[in-house]
């Protein structure tokens, strides 16, 4: 069997998903992580991209980071669930630098995955896979560069829910039933989240379940879910359906009151 | 390791102070600022009837004593529906001279099309409008001159209002919008510098002929388009979609971006789709501080008449909201 060389593609550098993504494919076999790109926290070019992506909430979420890096705190972790995932993975690292520097892998810091240090930096690596982690948009220039693909892990399920705030929509038009929460790989193309599908994996709602709740599930399941496609890519069995764009709709982010309903309605569906 | 115990000692002392900056901050509009700024906005128009009375109109203005009728019926005390003072707009005035005289004529009709549950009873009107409107058929195009432009939109509120009160019927309009659309190729609707004005009445058009047996024929332009606005709306987070009008006519811009909401959640209802209402929602939370600082003044309705169809249309938009989102809320 071959070894598959992939590289990691992070939103930041302290990212518990892309950490713990970074070390399950150290420690397979026949899997060679040759780079891990991390985008700059504190650009202007960035803040304007997110200020237009989370609004005024923006402000919150760089207290909090602010708050988590400058504390003993090493990771951003709501409840257990996280601790069985670090210990899973045998994760010793706060950061993907630290991570990078001691198994000896190429690290590169930019402003945008789509600029032209970027490129150069896939490039010169020649992966098979780019693992990518976050929500920006790819251009078409990073997308030709691997030999395989660029895996994402999507939080919803596809075809049918495109777009963020998947994790609400399915319960705000009651589709649990039917087409329920869940996630799904996919192989990576220049729409949003519209390309071809590896696999996906429902996650059932359990008595205790909250919106809050649900993140640590989803983080476990996607995290899986992204091994098992490297698994199935290095073992040459990996296998993609195109997606038929009117089986879905591309969803946005959810009014605060309607993540206050699906919030009331999560309760609702549980205990009956 | 004494430096985190020293970001945590000036963490500690900071994060009350910063906890209710960001409270401040994060403080969105809530419901409840909606309905109150609705209730001071009924008020406002309320009192400008109330110190505009009819007898400080000039009364040879038919089409402002109209005006004044309409908002009357719809604000007033008085709710019983002056259907000769609505249908005059129509009847007596010279139909050429209602399309070209200037913005206020277009505003009534606009005005009267909120107006829920008023229908024309008398269908002559109907000759007159379809042979205006193939007249200027000819003129009209989305994409041309100010003037073919000026057609375009005045021929698609026709076309709105012809549907919403019956007085055109349904095979009329649908082969008069496939002429219409032509000019205005779906990539063509929003353009780099903004939409075009008056296009709102084009799409309500659309979605009024979606529910009847031409749908067909604009299935999949509807479909196009509602993405494509939905996309827009909720990626680029304007306070105010833009328009290709006049630098200076802010309060146009508004007013057409009111239009648009309104046609927003009509496709709500239409695609039974709550991506819509929720995107209408949002839009709705932008927009309101712009709505809040309206000015209703005393000095005549001519002065104030974008004002008050601004007032209108934020009103009917909350009022549609809530109906929309206490549905959901109850399945």
């Amino acid at each position: 069997m071959s070894t598959i060389r992939i590289v990691i593609s992070a939103p930041i550098d302290s990212n518990l998903y892309s950490l713990l993504v970074s070390k399950h494919c150290i420690n397979e076999v026949n899997v060679d992580v040759v780079g891990i790109l991390t985008l700059k926290t504190l650009s202007l070019k960035r803040i304007s991209t997110e200020y237009k992506r989370l609004g005024k909430t923006l402000l919150r979420k760089i207290w909090k980071k602010y708050c988590s890096i400058t504390s003993h705190l090493i990771f951003e972790k709501n409840d257990c669930t996280s601790d069985v995932l670090i210990a899973d993975a045998g994760l010793q690292y706060n950061s993907l630098k630290q991570l990078a520097s001691s198994y000896d892998i190429s690290y590169l810091k930019v402003d945008n995955p789509n600029d032209k240090h970027s490129i150069k930096f896939l490039n010169n690596l020649k992966p098979d896979i780019i693992i990518s982690i976050g929500s920006c948009i790819i251009r078409e220039a990073f997308l030709q560069i691997p030999k395989i693909g660029v895996f994402n892990v999507h939080m919803g399920i596809l075809p049918e829910y495109r777009g963020i705030g998947v994790t609400e929509w399915p319960i705000i038009e009651n589709n649990l039933e039917t087409i329920g929460l869940g996630v799904t790989l996919h192989l990576m193309e220049a729409g949003v989240d519209t390309g071809p599908i590896i696999m996906k994996k429902n996650i059932n709602l359990n008595k205790k379940d909250t919106l809050d709740s649900l993140e640590s599930k989803y983080l476990k399941e996607m995290v899986q879910l992204m091994i098992l496609g490297v698994r199935m890519a290095k073992e040459h069995k990996l296998c993609s359906i195109p997606q038929k764009i009117s089986d879905g709709k591309q969803y946005f982010e959810t009014h605060k009151r309607m993540k206050v309903f699906a919030e009331k309605k999560i309760k609702t569906i549980c205990l009956d | 390791m004494f430096l985190h115990k020293l970001f945590d000692i000036v963490n500690l002392k900071i994060s009350p102070t910063v906890e209710s900056v960001l409270s401040w901050v994060e403080k969105d509009t809530e419901i409840s600022d909606h309905w109150s700024n609705v209730e001071q906005l009924i008020q406002k128009i309320k009192c400008f009837l109330k110190k505009n009375k009819r007898d400080k109109f000039i009364d040879d203005n038919e089409i402002l004593v109209n005006l004044y009728n309409t908002l009357l019926n719809i604000y007033g005390d008085n709710k019983v529906i002056n259907k000769e003072a609505i249908q005059n707009i129509f009847f007596k005035k010279n139909i050429d001279k209602i399309v070209n005289e200037n913005e206020i004529n277009i505003v009534i009709l606009q005005c009267l099309e909120l107006k829920h549950n008023f229908v024309f009873s008398d269908k002559s009107i109907c000759l007159k409008y379809k042979s205006y409107i193939d007249k200027a058929l000819i003129r009209a195009s989305w994409t041309g001159t100010e003037e073919e432009k000026n057609y375009a939109q005045i021929i698609s509120i026709l076309l709105f209002l012809g549907l919403r009160f019956e007085f055109l019927d349904k095979k009329y309009v649908s082969s008069t919008m496939i002429i219409v659309l032509k000019t205005l190729p779906i990539n063509d609707w929003f353009r780099p510098f903004g939409l075009i004005y008056g296009t709102s009445f084009m799409l309500r058009a659309l979605l009024i002929l979606y529910d009847s047996d031409y749908r067909y024929l604009f299935i999949d332009y509807l479909y196009v388009l509602c993405e494509s606005l939905l996309r827009r709306v909720e990626i680029k987070k304007e306070q105010i979609l833009p328009f290709d009008v006049k630098k200076g006519s802010s309060l146009s811009g508004l007013l057409e971006h009111l239009r648009y909401i309104v046609a927003i959640l009509e496709i709500s209802v239409v695609y039974n789709d709550v991506r819509f209402l929720n995107a209408a929602m949002k839009a709705n939370d932008r927009v309101y501080p712009l709505v809040k600082q309206l000015c209703i003044t005393n000095k005549g309705i001519d002065k104030n008449i974008k004002n008050i169809l601004i007032a209108h249309y934020y009103i009917q938009s909350i009022k549609i909201q809530e109906e929309r989102f206490s549905l959901i809320c109850q399945l």
